[in-house]
């Protein structure tokens, strides 16, 4: 019988997945990235580097980020990790723009006749929904930045 | 928002700001004045109507009446002043119309227009002609109210349509109020909030009606007052409220603003210092501060940051910057809900204003919010910077956020707050058509949708993919394509790091920065060279922000150069060679050292997917923690380019002829072929035959002088090696392994005196 050379190849071995499963998985990334605060390891490795900071322009806190939306904030996360990886310190500090009438339409339009105060109140926690909303599903996408501190049109200082 | 507040402290300091009476887009649905970019355009059915207005003083006084055209039945009312141009000839001219008779004044050119609209038919020749200029400062009597409406003339009256006398209502439109606030005429709107007349419209039947319902009343008013000389439906694109959908008015309120002119040259300035992508850009956005009017920065809402207007005893508006900053420390402490939980007097004594003194209802337009983030984000945050280096939006932010806070930041700063401006396209469907959530769009728009089913790391892929400075298109269909491609890229790094299982840390150490070992052969400093280029080119494209460079030519570098090339033609040597085998360890390295850049350089786009590559490399370290690799090599290696690039001829003549073979059943797969080159010897001077065999994965080589490549292939004599299954000179020559060429030999008897 032939000897079984086959043992002695060295053919290929890896545990690297040949099937993705993104939709599964990517979920386990980015819990560990929370976990190892990778947002804020990045900005202490850059700490002194060039600064190069792209400016969030907010969107409204109103509704799902849709196709439109993904595609700015993706473009704008290239654009922020590339620069990281070509030394420069790059903070990413994400905003919502919470006043205005898209927001203060819905609420009338569910109850009239409120007094400024109500609606204002009421126009604070429907921003305040999306902006949770929205914050989850830009996360989502695997974009980095300050998450957990965002600039709010409607914060008092 | 104290911010807010402060740097309408500063505007006010400036001189900035002042309030008037202005007709303004207003939302009757929303009972809000909007932006310009609050406003869209729908196509609608109007009634247009011509009226005429008897000429009650001057020389024409009794004899003739001027004859107007309008589309908004509904500002006729308001009317005060009648519009001509000075040059253009107009006409004194009897008309008759079913045995009624008018003598009617009106443009020269737009008589035939007329005749056609509403059936009067000129008789006999015109009774006077005289340029517009002779018709200034006569009366007409209103055809509604007891009152004359003056004749002026204007440079906006155009020929296009109507009768070259426009019906002016300085309320109720932009040119309408500048003519007549140049002129003194009151900026007369008896319309409210809700779009209804007041009771100053004059006609008791008409207050409190909507005025796009009133239209066909004042229709048949005209009609029985026979002023009515004709009607008309007319289309048109008409502005519409986003939000409400209700067709807007134009309606004089008391407003506040922030004076253009003073900051207009200062903006266009700092606009050409600044990098617009794509370049049209700065012409857009020279283009909109241009022609920008001042900046209507009140709103009759409630969510919002207060317009921090107060109100003396008697009424009279104040702006005071000193008191608006006050407020602004206690909004900093108490937020902005304070000032509409304390009343007048709480608010006054709390700010230390007199006695007295009331506050406004107003809030602040949100592009001034976010307009003026560049203050109270970049300028205050300690981790950023202002101005910034970069900002980036979708086109339509030429209009909107670009725009505002390049006005905001001139004001404070008299420069723009962004180095680089970046603009996108819309993502559009395959028909062109925009997607949106607003609008009747029936597929699936949220990202989530797709992340669910294809994953963020296929959506990244899609970013990436497309040149974003034109509109993005974008379906389900696209994600196959992608798919395709992810999965030549992931497949690419599994074969890499499958090929390094055996590969020593240190001897990745060992080689430390040099690219090449001894035992490199040309495939590989082929190889490392073409890596170079890649690194370069896609660092390039990183820094000009050009991500579908990135995405193409890693994906070309996949799927060519070491899909069908590299990999293939290595993988002889991967398998069969001893392990440690110095062009196996060679090879490896540079495996290793591609697999790693790889990792590295799709990290921006395939955030997931180059983690999890990076982490079967054995560090702990995140690949974002990582920098970009860096180009090895000062110059690119000429000698291998050339060199493999001949090959690469050679290898599509040898492959002809093996295609050849293979449908004549002369050989089943390249490694039974012996192949007969001929060629000039020079496109293969110093590559040994063994190599020569491994690049055209071939059995058996024959090289023979000639001018013109060709191949020839024949079914090769030798026997087949039972390890590595090339047919060699050498199988069949050992009395241990007869079954095994002298390579394979070496490798199986070290194999039995090591265990």
């Amino acid at each position: 019988m032939a000897p079984n050379y086959k043992e002695t190849l060295n053919l290929p071995r890896t545990d690297f997945p040949m099937k993705a499963n993104l939709a599964s998985r990517e979920p386990d990334f980015l819990r560990v990235w929370e976990e190892t605060r990778l947002y804020e390891q990045i900005q202490k490795a850059r700490e002194g580097a060039e600064l190069f900071v792209l400016h969030d322009g907010p969107p409204f806190a109103n509704g799902d980020v849709h196709m439109g939306t993904a595609l700015n904030k993706i473009l704008k996360d290239m654009v922020v990790k590339s620069q990281t990886m070509l030394g420069k310190r790059a903070p990413f500090v994400p905003g919502w723009d919470c006043h205005g009438l898209p927001i203060e339409y819905k609420v009338v339009k569910e109850s009239r006749g409120l007094a400024p105060l109500e609606i204002r109140k009421r126009c604070e926690a429907f921003a305040r929904r999306f902006i949770d909303i929205q914050r989850e599903q830009f996360k989502r996408l695997g974009v980095f930045g300050d998450w957990g501190n965002p600039y709010l049109t409607m914060n008092p200082g | 928002m104290a911010e807010i507040l402060r740097v309408i402290a500063t505007f006010v300091e400036k001189g900035l700001v002042y309030v008037s009476k202005k007709p303004v887009f207003w939302s009757s649905g929303a009972q809000t004045a909007l932006a310009e970019a609050e406003v869209e355009y729908q196509e609608r059915d109007d009634q247009a109507v011509f009226v005429k207005f008897p000429i009650a003083t001057g020389q024409l006084a009794g004899k003739a009446s001027i004859a107007i055209w309008t589309t908004t039945p509904w500002t006729l009312p308001a009317n005060l002043v009648i519009a001509v141009d000075a040059k253009e000839i107009y006409v004194v001219q009897e008309f008759r119309r079913e045995g009624v008779s008018e003598v009617l004044v009106l443009a020269d050119k737009l008589v035939d227009a007329f005749s056609l609209a509403t059936g009067f038919q000129p008789t006999g020749e015109p009774m006077q002609t005289f340029p517009g200029t002779k018709l200034e400062g006569f009366g007409a009597q209103h055809p509604l109210l007891p009152r004359t409406s003056m004749i002026l003339t204007a440079e906006f009256v155009t020929m296009d349509t109507g009768t070259g006398a426009v019906h002016v209502a300085p309320g109720h439109g932009e040119d309408d109020y500048a003519l007549g606030s140049k002129n003194g005429f009151p900026i007369f709107s008896p319309v409210d909030d809700h779009g209804r007349y007041t009771e100053e419209v004059g006609i008791p039947e008409l207050v409190g009606k909507y005025v796009f319902d009133a239209n066909r009343d004042i229709v048949r008013m005209l009609r029985d007052r026979e002023v009515l000389l004709g009607e008309q439906n007319f289309h048109h694109s008409y502005p519409y409220c986003w939000r409400s959908k209700t067709p807007i008015i134009f309606r004089a309120v008391d407003q506040f603003f922030i004076r253009i002119d003073d900051l207009r040259a200062a903006a266009l300035d700092a606009i050409t210092k600044v990098d617009w992508i794509p370049l049209w850009g700065e012409n857009r956005i020279a283009g909109t501060v241009e022609s920008r009017p001042d900046w209507v920065i009140s709103r009759q809402r409630s969510w919002g940051v207060p317009l921090p207007v107060f109100y003396s005893g008697s009424g009279e508006p104040i702006l005071n910057a000193n008191w608006i900053r006050r407020l602004a420390d206690l909004v900093a402490v108490r937020g902005s809900n304070v000032w509409f939980e304390l009343s007048d007097s709480e608010l006054a004594r709390e700010l230390g204003l007199p006695p007295g003194t009331t506050k406004g209802s107003d809030t602040i337009d949100v592009w001034i919010d976010s307009g003026v983030s560049h203050r109270a984000v970049c300028a205050r945050r300690p981790e950023l910077h202002d101005p910034a280096e970069m900002y980036l939006e979708a086109t339509d932010q030429h209009r909107g956020w670009f725009q505002s806070s390049l006005m905001t930041s001139v004001a404070l700063n008299n420069r723009a707050p962004y180095k680089t401006c970046v603009t996108h396209g819309f993502v559009v469907d395959l028909d062109g058509k925009k997607i949106s959530k607003s609008s009747t769009y029936d597929k699936p728009v949220e990202a989530s949708h797709f992340v669910s089913k294809h994953g963020a790391d296929l959506v990244r892929l899609w970013a990436s993919s497309i040149n974003y400075t034109d509109d993005v298109p974008f379906s389900e269909e696209m994600f196959t394509r992608l798919g395709d491609t992810y999965r030549r890229m992931r497949n690419t790094l599994r074969i890499l790091h499958g090929n390094l299982f055996d590969l020593l840390v240190s001897d990745v150490a060992d080689v430390g920065s040099r690219s090449t070992t001894a035992a490199t052969t040309l495939i590989d400093r082929w190889i490392v060279d073409r890596l170079d280029g890649v690194i370069g080119e896609c660092r390039a494209a990183y820094e000009s922000f050009e991500f579908h460079k990135v995405y193409h030519t890693i994906n070309q570098f996949c799927a060519v150069d070491l899909s069908s090339l590299y990999i293939d033609i290595t993988k002889d040597r991967m398998y069969c060679d001893a392990p440690n085998s110095p062009r196996r360890r060679a090879t490896q390295l540079a495996m290793h050292r591609i697999y790693d850049a790889l990792c590295r350089l799709l990290a921006p786009v395939l955030a997931f997917t180059s983690e999890e590559a990076w982490r079967y490399l054995g560090g702990n370290a995140s690949v974002h923690l990582q920098l970009f690799p860096e180009v090895r090599a000062s110059q690119r290696d000429t000698y291998v380019n050339t060199a493999v690039d001949r090959l690469l001829k050679l290898r599509a003549v040898i492959g002809q002829a093996l295609e050849k073979a293979r449908q004549q059943k002369l050989i089943g797969n390249s490694l039974e072929a012996r192949v007969i080159l001929r060629c000039e010897r020079k496109l293969i001077d110093g590559i040994s035959r063994d190599e020569l065999e491994e690049f055209f994965i071939v059995g058996e080589l024959v090289l023979e002088e000639a001018n013109e490549p060709s191949a020839v292939v024949e079914r090769t004599s030798f026997a087949k090696c039972a390890r590595c299954w090339r047919h060699r000179e050498t199988v069949g020559k050992s009395r241990t392994h007869p079954d095994l060429c002298d390579r394979c030999e070496d490798v199986v008897q070290a194999r039995l005196s090591s265990t």
